[in-house]
Protein backbone atom coordinates (compact mmCIF):
# COMPACT_ATOMS: atom_id res chain seq x y z
CA UNK A 1 0.00 0.00 0.00
CA UNK A 2 1.70 2.90 -1.05
CA UNK A 3 1.55 6.62 0.73
CA UNK A 4 -1.24 8.43 -1.57
CA UNK A 5 -3.90 5.50 -0.70
CA UNK A 6 -3.20 5.82 2.59
CA UNK A 7 -3.63 9.35 3.28
CA UNK A 8 -6.93 8.68 0.68
CA UNK A 9 -7.77 5.85 3.43
CA UNK A 10 -7.37 8.06 6.17
CA UNK A 11 -9.03 11.20 4.67
CA UNK A 12 -12.28 9.37 3.74
CA UNK A 13 -12.35 7.95 6.99
CA UNK A 14 -12.23 11.52 8.50
CA UNK A 15 -15.11 12.70 6.29
CA UNK A 16 -17.67 9.68 6.75
CA UNK A 17 -16.08 9.82 10.93
CA UNK A 18 -17.23 13.67 10.65
CA UNK A 19 -20.50 12.79 8.75
CA UNK A 20 -21.22 10.32 11.51
CA UNK A 21 -20.68 12.05 14.42
CA UNK A 22 -22.86 15.32 13.17
CA UNK A 23 -25.42 13.04 12.93
CA UNK A 24 -24.94 11.13 16.13
CA UNK A 25 -25.34 14.65 17.54
CA UNK A 26 -28.01 16.00 15.66
CA UNK A 27 -29.80 13.06 17.59
CA UNK A 28 -28.90 13.43 20.88
CA UNK A 29 -29.74 16.89 20.91
CA UNK A 30 -32.62 16.44 23.65
CA UNK A 31 -34.49 18.79 25.42
CA UNK A 32 -32.97 18.92 29.08
CA UNK A 33 -35.50 18.21 31.97
CA UNK A 34 -36.16 21.23 34.07
CA UNK A 35 -37.48 19.50 37.18
CA UNK A 36 -34.12 19.63 39.02
CA UNK A 37 -33.65 23.38 37.33
CA UNK A 38 -36.95 24.23 39.41
CA UNK A 39 -36.48 24.06 42.79
CA UNK A 40 -33.47 26.51 42.68
CA UNK A 41 -35.04 29.18 40.59
CA UNK A 42 -38.43 29.04 42.75
CA UNK A 43 -35.81 29.78 45.35
CA UNK A 44 -34.07 33.03 43.49
CA UNK A 45 -37.20 34.01 42.37
CA UNK A 46 -37.85 35.10 46.18
CA UNK A 47 -35.15 37.09 46.12
CA UNK A 48 -36.12 38.88 43.07
CA UNK A 49 -37.38 42.62 42.69
CA UNK A 50 -41.20 42.53 41.38
CA UNK A 51 -39.79 45.16 38.70
CA UNK A 52 -36.32 44.29 37.10
CA UNK A 53 -34.71 43.77 34.17
CA UNK A 54 -32.45 41.20 32.61
CA UNK A 55 -29.36 41.79 29.92
CA UNK A 56 -29.47 38.19 28.14
CA UNK A 57 -26.80 37.30 25.80
CA UNK A 58 -27.82 34.52 23.62
CA UNK A 59 -25.18 32.15 22.11
CA UNK A 60 -25.01 29.13 20.47
CA UNK A 61 -22.53 26.04 21.16
CA UNK A 62 -20.08 27.27 19.18
CA UNK A 63 -18.23 30.53 20.36
CA UNK A 64 -16.40 32.18 18.21
CA UNK A 65 -13.99 34.77 19.33
CA UNK A 66 -15.69 38.16 18.23
CA UNK A 67 -18.68 36.40 20.07
CA UNK A 68 -16.86 35.91 23.27
CA UNK A 69 -15.56 39.81 22.91
CA UNK A 70 -19.35 40.95 22.37
CA UNK A 71 -20.43 38.64 25.79
CA UNK A 72 -17.46 40.13 27.54
CA UNK A 73 -18.15 43.56 26.71
CA UNK A 74 -21.73 43.51 27.39
CA UNK A 75 -21.10 41.76 30.93
CA UNK A 76 -18.27 44.41 31.86
CA UNK A 77 -20.73 46.94 30.99
CA UNK A 78 -23.54 45.96 32.79
CA UNK A 79 -21.43 44.85 36.50
CA UNK A 80 -19.19 47.70 36.40
CA UNK A 81 -22.11 50.51 35.05
CA UNK A 82 -24.91 49.30 37.65
CA UNK A 83 -23.07 47.66 40.48
CA UNK A 84 -26.11 48.47 43.15
CA UNK A 85 -28.86 47.22 40.69
CA UNK A 86 -26.79 44.40 39.73
CA UNK A 87 -26.17 43.05 43.32
CA UNK A 88 -29.76 43.91 44.21
CA UNK A 89 -31.29 41.77 41.30
CA UNK A 90 -33.07 44.77 39.85
CA UNK A 91 -30.39 44.34 36.91
CA UNK A 92 -29.47 41.07 35.94
CA UNK A 93 -27.20 39.18 33.52
CA UNK A 94 -27.94 35.99 31.64
CA UNK A 95 -26.18 33.95 28.68
CA UNK A 96 -28.45 32.01 27.39
CA UNK A 97 -27.57 29.43 24.59
CA UNK A 98 -29.92 29.06 21.91
CA UNK A 99 -28.91 25.31 20.98
CA UNK A 100 -30.95 24.26 24.28
CA UNK A 101 -33.80 23.28 23.08
CA UNK A 102 -35.66 24.88 25.91
CA UNK A 103 -34.37 28.28 24.55
CA UNK A 104 -35.19 27.93 21.07
CA UNK A 105 -38.15 30.41 21.55
CA UNK A 106 -35.91 33.22 22.01
CA UNK A 107 -35.58 33.13 18.39
CA UNK A 108 -38.59 34.03 17.83
CA UNK A 109 -39.51 35.95 20.52
CA UNK A 110 -37.10 38.48 20.18
CA UNK A 111 -36.39 38.29 15.79
CA UNK A 112 -32.90 36.95 16.80
CA UNK A 113 -30.29 36.26 13.57
CA UNK A 114 -27.80 35.71 15.20
CA UNK A 115 -25.32 35.97 18.80
CA UNK A 116 -27.23 39.09 20.16
CA UNK A 117 -27.33 41.43 23.34
CA UNK A 118 -31.13 41.80 24.17
CA UNK A 119 -32.54 43.81 27.12
CA UNK A 120 -35.79 42.52 28.82
CA UNK A 121 -38.00 45.00 31.39
CA UNK A 122 -40.09 42.63 33.94
CA UNK A 123 -42.97 43.94 35.53
CA UNK A 124 -44.75 41.58 38.57
CA UNK A 125 -43.94 38.93 36.42
CA UNK A 126 -44.53 39.86 32.83
CA UNK A 127 -42.41 41.83 30.14
CA UNK A 128 -42.86 45.16 29.24
CA UNK A 129 -40.28 46.30 27.30
CA UNK A 130 -37.20 44.77 25.29
CA UNK A 131 -34.47 45.73 22.86
CA UNK A 132 -32.21 43.88 20.91
CA UNK A 133 -28.99 46.05 21.05
CA UNK A 134 -28.28 45.01 17.46
CA UNK A 135 -25.50 48.05 17.05
CA UNK A 136 -22.71 45.68 19.32
CA UNK A 137 -21.69 44.05 16.34
CA UNK A 138 -21.07 47.32 14.67
CA UNK A 139 -19.07 48.60 17.81
CA UNK A 140 -16.87 45.26 18.99
CA UNK A 141 -13.79 46.61 17.92
CA UNK A 142 -14.06 49.94 19.98
CA UNK A 143 -14.26 48.68 23.89
CA UNK A 144 -15.10 51.75 25.59
CA UNK A 145 -17.56 52.94 22.64
CA UNK A 146 -18.84 49.52 23.24
CA UNK A 147 -19.72 49.95 26.92
CA UNK A 148 -21.08 53.54 26.60
CA UNK A 149 -23.91 51.86 24.20
CA UNK A 150 -24.99 49.01 26.16
CA UNK A 151 -24.69 51.35 29.55
CA UNK A 152 -26.76 54.59 27.54
CA UNK A 153 -29.09 51.69 26.22
CA UNK A 154 -29.71 49.82 30.11
CA UNK A 155 -29.72 52.91 31.80
CA UNK A 156 -33.33 53.10 30.56
CA UNK A 157 -33.89 49.58 31.69
CA UNK A 158 -32.63 50.25 35.26
CA UNK A 159 -34.67 53.24 35.80
CA UNK B 1 -32.72 59.08 -4.77
CA UNK B 2 -29.56 60.59 -2.66
CA UNK B 3 -30.80 58.49 -0.19
CA UNK B 4 -31.49 55.19 -2.03
CA UNK B 5 -28.05 55.89 -3.48
CA UNK B 6 -26.44 56.06 -0.09
CA UNK B 7 -28.09 53.04 1.02
CA UNK B 8 -26.58 51.35 -1.99
CA UNK B 9 -23.31 52.05 -1.35
CA UNK B 10 -24.03 51.22 2.27
CA UNK B 11 -25.11 47.75 0.85
CA UNK B 12 -21.69 47.02 -1.20
CA UNK B 13 -19.80 48.30 1.68
CA UNK B 14 -21.15 45.78 3.78
CA UNK B 15 -20.59 42.82 1.26
CA UNK B 16 -16.63 44.38 1.43
CA UNK B 17 -17.04 44.47 5.23
CA UNK B 18 -17.49 41.27 5.51
CA UNK B 19 -15.54 39.78 2.97
CA UNK B 20 -12.59 41.97 5.26
CA UNK B 21 -13.58 40.45 8.42
CA UNK B 22 -11.36 37.74 9.87
CA UNK B 23 -14.34 35.00 9.91
CA UNK B 24 -14.79 34.17 5.81
CA UNK B 25 -10.78 34.29 6.10
CA UNK B 26 -10.30 30.46 5.39
CA UNK B 27 -12.89 30.33 2.80
CA UNK B 28 -11.70 33.39 1.53
CA UNK B 29 -8.14 31.65 1.02
CA UNK B 30 -9.44 28.61 -0.32
CA UNK B 31 -11.64 30.17 -3.01
CA UNK B 32 -8.58 32.42 -4.34
CA UNK B 33 -6.48 29.46 -4.37
CA UNK B 34 -8.50 27.90 -6.75
CA UNK B 35 -9.49 30.99 -8.72
CA UNK B 36 -5.84 31.45 -9.21
CA UNK B 37 -4.48 27.74 -10.02
CA UNK B 38 -5.65 28.69 -13.59
CA UNK B 39 -2.26 30.91 -13.67
CA UNK B 40 -1.10 29.32 -17.82
CA UNK B 41 -4.41 31.38 -18.53
CA UNK B 42 -5.36 34.78 -16.76
CA UNK B 43 -8.82 35.01 -19.33
CA UNK B 44 -9.88 31.65 -17.60
CA UNK B 45 -8.66 33.38 -14.23
CA UNK B 46 -11.11 36.07 -14.47
CA UNK B 47 -13.63 33.70 -15.78
CA UNK B 48 -13.68 32.13 -12.52
CA UNK B 49 -13.38 35.20 -10.57
CA UNK B 50 -16.29 36.33 -12.49
CA UNK B 51 -18.47 32.67 -12.03
CA UNK B 52 -17.33 32.96 -8.46
CA UNK B 53 -19.19 36.52 -7.57
CA UNK B 54 -22.16 35.52 -9.98
CA UNK B 55 -22.46 32.46 -7.64
CA UNK B 56 -22.29 34.29 -4.62
CA UNK B 57 -24.51 37.46 -5.78
CA UNK B 58 -27.35 34.88 -7.31
CA UNK B 59 -27.57 33.16 -3.93
CA UNK B 60 -27.56 36.41 -2.25
CA UNK B 61 -30.37 37.89 -4.27
CA UNK B 62 -32.32 34.96 -4.04
CA UNK B 63 -32.40 34.92 -0.27
CA UNK B 64 -32.69 39.22 -0.03
CA UNK B 65 -35.76 38.50 -2.70
CA UNK B 66 -37.22 35.39 -0.18
CA UNK B 67 -37.08 37.75 3.22
CA UNK B 68 -37.60 40.88 1.82
CA UNK B 69 -41.26 39.51 0.78
CA UNK B 70 -41.45 37.60 3.78
CA UNK B 71 -41.50 34.23 2.48
CA UNK B 72 -39.09 32.69 4.83
CA UNK B 73 -38.76 33.88 8.60
CA UNK B 74 -35.38 35.94 9.34
CA UNK B 75 -34.44 34.08 12.39
CA UNK B 76 -35.25 30.57 11.49
CA UNK B 77 -33.34 30.77 7.84
CA UNK B 78 -30.44 33.05 9.55
CA UNK B 79 -29.97 30.28 12.37
CA UNK B 80 -30.29 27.39 10.30
CA UNK B 81 -27.39 28.45 7.46
CA UNK B 82 -25.53 29.27 10.11
CA UNK B 83 -25.73 26.19 11.94
CA UNK B 84 -25.55 23.56 9.44
CA UNK B 85 -23.96 25.76 6.21
CA UNK B 86 -20.45 25.43 8.05
CA UNK B 87 -20.61 21.97 9.50
CA UNK B 88 -21.25 20.77 5.61
CA UNK B 89 -18.58 23.22 4.43
CA UNK B 90 -15.27 20.89 5.87
CA UNK B 91 -16.06 17.38 4.48
CA UNK B 92 -17.32 19.06 1.53
CA UNK B 93 -14.14 20.76 1.01
CA UNK B 94 -12.17 17.44 1.95
CA UNK B 95 -13.56 16.03 -0.54
CA UNK B 96 -13.17 18.85 -3.17
CA UNK B 97 -9.49 19.29 -2.06
CA UNK B 98 -8.92 15.21 -2.96
CA UNK B 99 -10.10 15.81 -6.35
CA UNK B 100 -7.91 18.68 -6.83
CA UNK B 101 -4.99 15.92 -5.54
CA UNK B 102 -6.63 12.95 -7.66
CA UNK B 103 -6.85 11.22 -4.66
CA UNK B 104 -10.28 10.39 -5.74
CA UNK B 105 -10.52 9.59 -9.67
CA UNK B 106 -13.66 9.30 -11.57
CA UNK B 107 -12.06 7.32 -14.08
CA UNK B 108 -12.45 3.76 -14.24
CA UNK B 109 -11.49 1.67 -17.41
CA UNK B 110 -14.38 1.04 -19.44
CA UNK B 111 -16.56 3.16 -17.34
CA UNK B 112 -18.85 5.45 -20.01
CA UNK B 113 -19.57 7.75 -16.73
CA UNK B 114 -16.28 8.16 -15.87
CA UNK B 115 -15.09 9.08 -19.30
CA UNK B 116 -17.67 11.07 -19.17
CA UNK B 117 -16.77 13.07 -16.26
CA UNK B 118 -13.00 13.19 -17.10
CA UNK B 119 -13.84 14.75 -20.14
CA UNK B 120 -16.11 17.59 -18.44
CA UNK B 121 -14.00 18.45 -15.65
CA UNK B 122 -12.32 21.66 -17.06
CA UNK B 123 -15.80 23.12 -17.64
CA UNK B 124 -16.79 21.63 -14.56
CA UNK B 125 -13.76 23.81 -13.16
CA UNK B 126 -15.10 26.78 -14.24
CA UNK B 127 -18.75 26.11 -12.99
CA UNK B 128 -17.17 24.54 -9.88
CA UNK B 129 -16.20 28.32 -8.88
CA UNK B 130 -19.39 29.28 -9.37
CA UNK B 131 -21.27 26.65 -7.19
CA UNK B 132 -18.15 27.43 -4.47
CA UNK B 133 -19.48 31.21 -4.45
CA UNK B 134 -23.28 29.57 -3.74
CA UNK B 135 -21.64 27.29 -0.93
CA UNK B 136 -19.43 30.33 0.42
CA UNK B 137 -22.05 32.40 0.70
CA UNK B 138 -24.87 30.77 2.14
CA UNK B 139 -22.01 29.52 4.76
CA UNK B 140 -22.68 32.41 6.87
CA UNK B 141 -20.73 32.98 10.45
CA UNK B 142 -22.41 34.91 13.04
CA UNK B 143 -20.35 38.19 11.99
CA UNK B 144 -21.71 37.90 8.18
CA UNK B 145 -25.07 36.83 9.92
CA UNK B 146 -25.34 40.21 11.77
CA UNK B 147 -24.81 42.39 8.55
CA UNK B 148 -26.80 40.38 5.73
CA UNK B 149 -29.75 39.44 8.16
CA UNK B 150 -29.74 42.47 10.58
CA UNK B 151 -28.00 45.71 8.14
CA UNK B 152 -28.50 44.49 4.75
CA UNK B 153 -32.31 43.33 4.90
CA UNK B 154 -33.60 46.50 6.65
CA UNK B 155 -32.18 48.51 4.07
CA UNK B 156 -33.53 45.77 1.71
CA UNK B 157 -37.03 46.17 3.48
CA UNK B 158 -36.80 50.36 3.91
CA UNK B 159 -36.29 51.01 0.15
CA UNK B 160 -37.90 47.78 -1.12
CA UNK B 161 -35.06 46.64 -2.93
CA UNK B 162 -34.73 42.77 -2.93
CA UNK B 163 -32.17 42.55 -6.22
CA UNK B 164 -29.86 45.45 -5.99
CA UNK B 165 -28.95 46.00 -2.77
CA UNK B 166 -28.36 42.03 -2.00
CA UNK B 167 -26.40 42.01 -5.44
CA UNK B 168 -24.29 44.77 -4.25
CA UNK B 169 -23.85 43.25 -0.84
CA UNK B 170 -22.45 39.85 -2.93
CA UNK B 171 -20.26 41.96 -5.35
CA UNK B 172 -18.61 43.45 -2.17
CA UNK B 173 -18.22 40.18 -0.24
CA UNK B 174 -16.72 38.65 -3.57
CA UNK B 175 -14.81 42.09 -4.98
CA UNK B 176 -11.33 41.41 -2.67
CA UNK B 177 -10.99 37.42 -3.26
CA UNK B 178 -11.72 37.97 -7.35
CA UNK B 179 -9.16 41.49 -7.55
CA UNK B 180 -6.37 39.43 -5.66
CA UNK B 181 -7.45 36.55 -7.98
CA UNK B 182 -6.99 38.37 -11.05
CA UNK B 183 -3.71 40.20 -10.02
CA UNK B 184 -1.98 36.74 -8.80
CA UNK B 185 -3.33 35.25 -11.94
CA UNK B 186 -1.35 37.70 -13.78
CA UNK B 187 1.68 38.06 -12.39
CA UNK B 188 1.77 34.04 -12.21
CA UNK B 189 1.55 33.74 -15.58
CA UNK B 190 4.36 36.36 -16.31
CA UNK B 191 6.12 34.52 -13.99
CA UNK B 192 5.84 31.23 -15.35
CA UNK B 193 6.58 32.92 -18.65
CA UNK B 194 9.91 34.32 -17.88
CA UNK B 195 11.39 31.39 -16.48
CA UNK B 196 9.61 28.81 -18.56
CA UNK B 197 8.34 26.89 -16.29
CA UNK B 198 4.21 26.78 -17.27
CA UNK B 199 4.11 23.44 -16.50
CA UNK B 200 5.56 23.30 -13.17
CA UNK B 201 3.65 26.06 -12.17
CA UNK B 202 0.38 24.42 -12.90
CA UNK B 203 1.17 21.42 -11.26
CA UNK B 204 2.36 23.33 -7.87
CA UNK B 205 -0.79 25.97 -8.13
CA UNK B 206 -3.47 22.80 -8.32
CA UNK B 207 -1.45 20.41 -5.30
CA UNK B 208 -1.17 24.08 -3.36
CA UNK B 209 -5.40 24.51 -3.86
CA UNK B 210 -6.00 20.42 -2.90
CA UNK B 211 -3.83 20.78 -0.04
CA UNK B 212 -5.49 24.14 1.11
CA UNK B 213 -9.04 22.90 0.60
CA UNK B 214 -7.82 19.69 2.81
CA UNK B 215 -6.63 21.68 5.45
CA UNK B 216 -8.99 24.29 5.37
CA UNK B 217 -12.11 21.27 5.70
CA UNK B 218 -9.98 19.51 8.56
CA UNK B 219 -10.20 22.78 10.23
CA UNK B 220 -13.68 24.07 9.71
CA UNK B 221 -14.88 20.17 10.30
CA UNK B 222 -12.87 20.28 14.64
CA UNK B 223 -14.48 23.77 14.55
CA UNK B 224 -17.94 23.18 13.30
CA UNK B 225 -18.39 19.38 14.16
CA UNK B 226 -16.30 18.74 16.63
CA UNK B 227 -16.06 21.77 18.93
CA UNK B 228 -12.08 21.15 19.17
CA UNK B 229 -10.75 24.49 18.24
CA UNK B 230 -13.22 27.52 18.83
Amino acid sequence: MNAKTVITILLLAFVVGSAAYMIVSEMRDTPIPAENAEPEAAALQDSIPSTHSIAYYFHTTERCMTCRTIESYAYEAIVTGFKDAYDSKKLQWKAVNLDETENEHFIDDYQLHTKSVVLSKIQDGKETQWKNLDRVWDLVNDREEFIAYVQKEAAVFVE
Amino acid sequence: MDDWFFAAMTSLWLGILTSSMPCPLATNIAAITYISRRVNNPRLAIGYGALYTIGRTVTYIALGMLLINGLLSIPSLSFFLQKYMNKLLGPLLILAGMILLELLQFNSGSNRLGQWIEKRADSWGLWGAGLMGVIFALSFCPLSAALFFTNLIALGVQYQSGVIFPALFGVGTAAPVTAFAVILAFSAHSLSKAYNRLTQVEWWARQTTGALFIFIGVYYCLVHIFHIIT
